[in-house]
């Protein structure tokens, strides 16, 4: 009964078969009829001889323009392969209208028997008839509504039916807008090196080149005299600080071509430094150690503001509320523990006693909303902040060093058994997303999320290169090599994408950007 | 913390003679009756803080296996070995388990182990049980 019109033209566009060409030149036609073409639309449709209406909705056009109610309902009926529930939206909304035109010219009693017999037996479900009825009955009289009007409210029906029966009698709307969408979001879910901001092209198939990715050394800096253990950037990415076993961490300041300078070296302590953060407006750096204390530095002066605690309060790592102004560290010997401090030095809460395990690692979330501790190897805690819930996330390897991703929504940690694991901070996951191709068995190594819109991870590894993953595949997208020792740490500029500093016991930090010669600029 | 990542264990452990590492616990211990080139040796299920030499075959009393020798990730002595597999089926419940050498380790009590001069034994591994 439907394509009468269309049988001999079912021949396939493309050689696959999957593309019915009536149906292509169909979707065209509805697509320049909404961008505003009509002229075109209808000369493609005679051109072609293809309807963008189907035979049955032109029909219902006809019926409903004229007001042949009665016809108009015996053709929904009539469709085959409609389900019940959309026969009867379908059938309620012609009603509706027939209702109120009736109403409109006064004929209560009519009215009155059509919601009587007809509606109330279309199993609509009480609410909506007592609605109608209610409107019908609820007031003063219904004026009479003008001529055109009413033909507006005919074609706003014709519409609405478009919207409610199913393809082939109507299509959805903007159809081949959407099938493109569809193209191209395939398109760059497989781009494994996405980094691109502008929107894609449609004239080429999309795929970024590894020329976005850091793959190359652009700078050696060696200023420190053992081995490099940490590296992060601060959250402007104007600055870069290292840590080291030599004692001191060091700022270094990032000029706008992507080198990077000395700032300040911050000498102070008797052991080696292991962990330094960023307070959240990079005013000033946390330094601690595994066998060292907690120190507070001004970034600009590079002066030593506040020790924490007294001599023997080891803290291993810490971390910052997002005002600034508060921080957190655990410790994880000999007092075990998780403090709060504010930046003036005063205690504001403390987790200790006995039975609180050993803190490996803590992170506060950047949204300021979670706390997440791994405590004795193989616990990660999330503690909401806000409402105090607890929740454990078990592994069942030793968990080495942790990261939190940008929007508070990921975390990552280092497996000693060689993998990485991302879990999500909400707690809807069942099982973490698994990266590996590295290697790590002694020591504790860093990974951290980065590049264009945290899109990738990098971590650090004892065979000496730095690994690269793309968050969709558990298996590397590159791999760098230059350092000639095990490299510990790794981090990924925010605000400068294409730009990745890695920490190495070879004593050195290496900058890494782009592969392309003249995109020096990372 | 720490660049150096070390494990602890809660309970009865055995740790090396010299770093005090830990490495094993009490309850891990599948057989106390091996016997290495030191004397007395365990058969244990899991060993934490310990890396791996390369495999090799190697001849045992009970017949030819491939092992992997373990060290001390602190310090690096030898302190035992891992069954990578066994050649003989009725050795096979010992692949994945690893044996560790009295005589390199402190007992949960922090007891040591004289051990045997060496020369009369081979290095074996021969389940007495």
């Amino acid at each position: 009964m439907i394509h009468v019109l269309m049988e001999n033209l079912s021949t396939d566009l493309d050689q696959k078969g999957l593309i019915k060409k009536h149906e292509f030149i169909r979707v065209i036609i509805q697509c320049l009829y909404s961008l505003g073409y009509e002229e075109s639309a209808a000369c493609l449709e005679s051109e072609a001889n293809v309807s963008y209406k189907s035979a049955e909705l032109k029909l219902l056009e006809s019926q409903i323009l004229g007001a042949n109610w009665d016809d108009c309902l015996d053709t929904l009926y009539g469709i085959k392969d409609l389900t019940d529930e959309v026969r009867a939206s379908a059938v309620f909304l012609v009603f509706k209208q027939c209702l109120l035109e009736i109403l409109s010219r006064g004929d209560d009693s009519m009215a009155l028997s059509l919601l009587r017999k007809q509606i109330s037996s279309l199993n609509l479900g009480k609410e909506k008839v007592h609605k109608l009825a209610f409107g019908m009955l609820s007031g003063k009289k219904m004026e009479k509504v003008e001529d055109h009007v009413i033909c507006e409210l005919r074609k706003r029906l014709l519409t609405k039916l478009e919207e409610v029966l199913p393809p082939p009698i109507a299509l959805p709307e903007r159809r081949l807008e959407r099938l493109v969408e569809m193209a191209v979001s395939a398109q760059i879910d497989s781009c494994m090196y996405h980094s691109s901001i502008d929107a894609v092209t449609i004239c080429e198939d999309h795929q970024c080149g590894r020329d976005q990715i850091p793959t190359e050394t652009y700078q050696i800096l060696t200023d420190h005299k053992n081995e490099v253990w940490f590296v992060q950037f601060s959250n402007n990415g104007q600055y870069l600080a290292s840590s080291s076993s030599d004692c001191s961490a060091i700022l270094w300041a990032v000029m706008d071509d992507g080198e990077l300078r000395l700032k300040h070296t911050l000498q102070s302590h008797q052991n080696p430094v292991s962990f330094v953060a960023w307070s959240p407006d990079d005013t000033m750096l946390l330094t601690c150690g595994n066998a060292e204390v907690l120190k507070m530095w001004d970034v600009e002066t590079g002066t030593c503001k506040h020790t924490f605690g007294d001599q023997g309060f080891i803290v291993s790592s810490c971390s910052w509320f997002p005002d600034s102004k508060r921080l957190v560290c655990g410790s994880c010997d000999p007092e075990k523990g998780i403090y709060m401090w504010d930046t003036d030095g005063n205690e504001i809460k403390a987790w200790r006693g006995m039975r609180m395990p050993k803190v490996l690692d803590l992170a506060v979330t950047p949204d300021g909303e979670s706390l997440i501790t791994i405590f004795s190897e193989k616990e990660i805690r999330v503690l909401n902040l806000v409402t105090n819930d607890e929740r454990v996330i078990s592994e069942e390897h030793a968990i080495t060093s942790l990261s939190v991703s940008g929007d508070s929504k990921f975390l990552l940690v280092n497996l000693n058994s060689q993998e990485i694991h991302m879990w999500d901070i909400a707690g809807t996951w069942a099982k973490p997303l698994k990266y590996k191709g590295h290697m790590q068995n002694k020591y504790v190594i860093r990974s951290c999320f980065g590049g264009f819109n945290s899109n990738f991870i990098a971590s650090g590894s004892e065979d000496s290169h730095v690994y690269i993953w793309n968050r969709r595949s558990s298996d590397p997208l590159e791999i760098l090599v230059g350092h000639s020792m095990t490299v510990n740490c790794v981090s990924w500029n925010p605000k400068r994408p294409n730009l990745l500093a890695s920490a190495s016991d070879d004593q050195t930090i290496r900058i890494w950007g782009p592969c392309s010669s003249d995109n020096r600029k990372p | 913390m720490g660049r150096l990542f070390v494990e602890s264990l809660e309970g009865n452990v055995y740790s090396c003679k010299h770093c005090k590492t830990h490495f094993a616990l009490l309850e891990d211990i599948v057989s106390k009756a091996f016997h290495c080139r030191h004397g007395k040796a365990y058969l244990i299920t899991n060993v934490v803080n310990v890396t791996f030499g390369e495999k090799e075959e190697r001849m045992m009393i009970t017949g030819m296996h491939i092992v992997a020798d373990i060290f001390c990730v602190c310090c690096g002595s030898i302190v035992g070995w891992k069954y990578e597999s066994a050649y003989e089926k009725s050795q096979k419940y010992k692949e994945g388990k690893f044996i560790l050498e009295r005589f390199k380790v402190l007992g949960p009590d922090g007891s040591t182990y004289q051990g045997i001069p060496e020369a009369q034994f081979a290095e074996s591994d021969a389940d007495e049980e």
